[in-house]
């Protein structure tokens, strides 16, 4: 069984490069556009990895992530993409939840390499991601 | 500053209140013993206090209302220089009530020939001030994400494209795709320094300091540029004290100095030179190296280097792209560190560039005060901030510490 991934992220280009680079490592992707219709997917659809945008309409995506970790059971792996590592940016994504993040702009082979060492972090088997 | 006004002879003291009155600052005068010598109508007016009020009165009188409108630690620090008869120092205050103001508080001793004569409190409103450097910063930050979002679609089409993602390419687009990723990695650095330039002349670079290993930045970054320095068949070594203690700092900006003189290093110098990184104790500072025997730096450059946009006229500086702003930022981090950078070089022979940060200070009592750090840095000015001299406990190495000194 794939593992299934919710990339959220309110401009086109970035969503259609990440799920690109995800469905070409293997992974089941579903997409959302903004923080709201994020927390109704990831309830709906249960993934195993969530990756937000930071600044994104409606709910942001500290807001969502935490919402996310909250309410989805079992929670998902959270991945934050955040503008430049600004420190406090880094903060708030940890303190909302979010198990790992990556600078925009950020590297797709290396979003890979950080969704797959998360999993495996998690519990899951290398032999699965 | 006013001192000299209120000494000299009669005819200047008559027009002495009018001066004061003509002030765009608010001012207040108290005399050696503690009183209020006068209000000036700018004080007055912003403070909403009448004349009869200040009189020949105990400053202390203003304490109720100063401490309700400026806050108590405002009134503290008034209360604190005027005990102090050679303080001249500055804070930054907001006035709530009777409307929101940001203030620079000034204060100086008043005398003529080494006698203390009393003490001047001047208001300054730099509201307006404040909220333009907060406005540009704002613009930049914006601008820089806006940059940032198509940036990221470019670099990582290019790079799913020359992983093959995208099913196999040609030499020939390789190359190209090639070129077109190496300067969206020119733009993408560019956008940065100019995000950091910017914070940095605001004073809104966020920076939270904590124990830091240098060696661990140190072998990081050498082990992310080893791969680009050994492809330029260049030699690189790091020497590193190994009872290095931790410095305060913070670690993803010193990252980024020791990443910027290591890369410079690499870049300044020919194919088969050598880099030499260095790490040791010097008494209340770690001093950290980084030497190369690469085209040096003409002396007449040298006073240049540290400022913005400098780039030097020579073939390889014009062949390697950059911004030169990377230098500036890197100066400004050790400053905000209470550190030092510096730089030697030899035309033709090589350049040392260096750098000193405090040796992480025992956790015992030492309390910063926020204000202090804010007053000294509104007299310097951005990029020129030192800690106070209070910061810089007497936390030293265990080595030898005769020898290397301080």
């Amino acid at each position: 069984m794939a593992i299934k991934v919710l990339a959220v992220d309110d401009e086109a280009s970035v969503l259609q490069l990440v799920t690109v680079k995800l469905k070409k490592a293997g992974f089941e992707v579903i997409s959302a556009r903004d923080g709201d219709e994020a927390v109704t997917r990831a309830l709906n659809e249960k993934p195993n990895v969530v990756l937000l945008d930071v600044m994104m309409p409606k709910l942001d995506g500290f807001t969502a992530a935490a919402r996310i970790k909250a309410e989805v059971n079992p929670p998902p792996l959270v991945l934050m993409l955040t503008a430049k590592g600004e420190t406090a940016d880094i903060s708030r994504a940890f303190a909302s939840g979010a198990d790992d993040y990556v600078t925009k702009p950020f590297s797709p082979r290396e979003l890979i390499e950080r969704i797959k060492v998360g999993l495996i972090r998690a519990g899951w088997s290398p032999a699965d991601v | 500053m006013g001192a000299h006004v209120a000494q000299r002879g009669p005819s200047r003291v008559t027009s002495f209140p009018l001066l004061l009155d003509s002030l765009v600052e608010a001012v207040l005068l108290v005399d050696a013993s503690g009183r209020i010598v006068r209000g000036n109508q700018r004080f007055l007016q912003w403070f909403a206090v009448s004349p009869a009020r200040l009189r020949r009165q105990p400053l202390d009188c203003l304490g109720p209302l100063l401490s309700s409108e400026l806050g108590v630690d405002t009134w503290d620090w008034m209360r604190a220089v005027l005990a102090d008869p050679y303080a001249q120092r500055t804070v930054d205050v907001v006035q709530r009530l009777p409307e929101t103001r940001e203030l620079e508080l000034y204060s100086a001793p008043l005398g003529a020939d080494g006698a203390y004569a009393g003490r001047l409190y001047l208001f300054r409103d730099v509201t307006r001030e404040r909220e333009a450097v907060r406005l540009k910063d704002q613009f930049v930050s914006t601008v820089s994400h806006e940059l940032r979002t198509p940036l990221t679609a470019i670099q990582g089409f290019i790079e799913l494209i020359l992983d093959g993602d995208a099913g196999p390419i040609n030499d020939e687009v390789r190359e190209y795709l090639g070129v077109v990723r190496d300067n969206t990695e020119r733009l993408i650095t560019l956008v940065n320094d100019l995000l950091d330039v910017s914070r940095l002349e605001a004073g809104s670079l966020q920076m939270p300091f904590e124990p830091v290993s240098l060696t661990g930045i140190l072998e990081e970054v050498a082990r992310t540029l080893r791969p680009g320095i050994e492809a330029k068949h260049q030699s690189l070594t790091l020497i590193i004290d190994p009872a290095l203690p931790p410095v305060r700092g913070n670690p993803e900006r010193l990252t980024q100095v020791v990443t910027n003189l290591l890369s410079n290093a690499s870049k300044y110098t020919p194919p088969e030179g050598a880099i030499a990184v260095a790490a040791a104790c010097t008494g209340a500072y770690v001093q950290v190296t980084v030497r190369d025997t690469g085209i040096g730096i003409a002396a007449s450059d040298m006073p240049k280097l540290f400022t913005r946009f400098f780039r030097a006229d020579h073939p390889v500086v014009r062949q390697v792209g950059g911004t030169g702003l990377g230098l500036f930022i890197a100066r400004s981090i050790v400053d905000l560190h209470g550190g030092r950078l510096f730089a030697e070089s030899q035309p033709g022979v090589g350049s040392t560039f260096g750098f000193t940060i405090p040796v992480d200070q025992a956790p015992a009592g030492t309390v910063e005060h926020a204000s202090d750090i804010r007053a000294t840095a509104a007299m310097m000015g951005p990029g020129q901030l030192v800690m106070p001299s209070t910061a810089r406990t007497e936390e030293r190495c265990d080595g030898d510490q005769s020898a290397r000194g301080g």
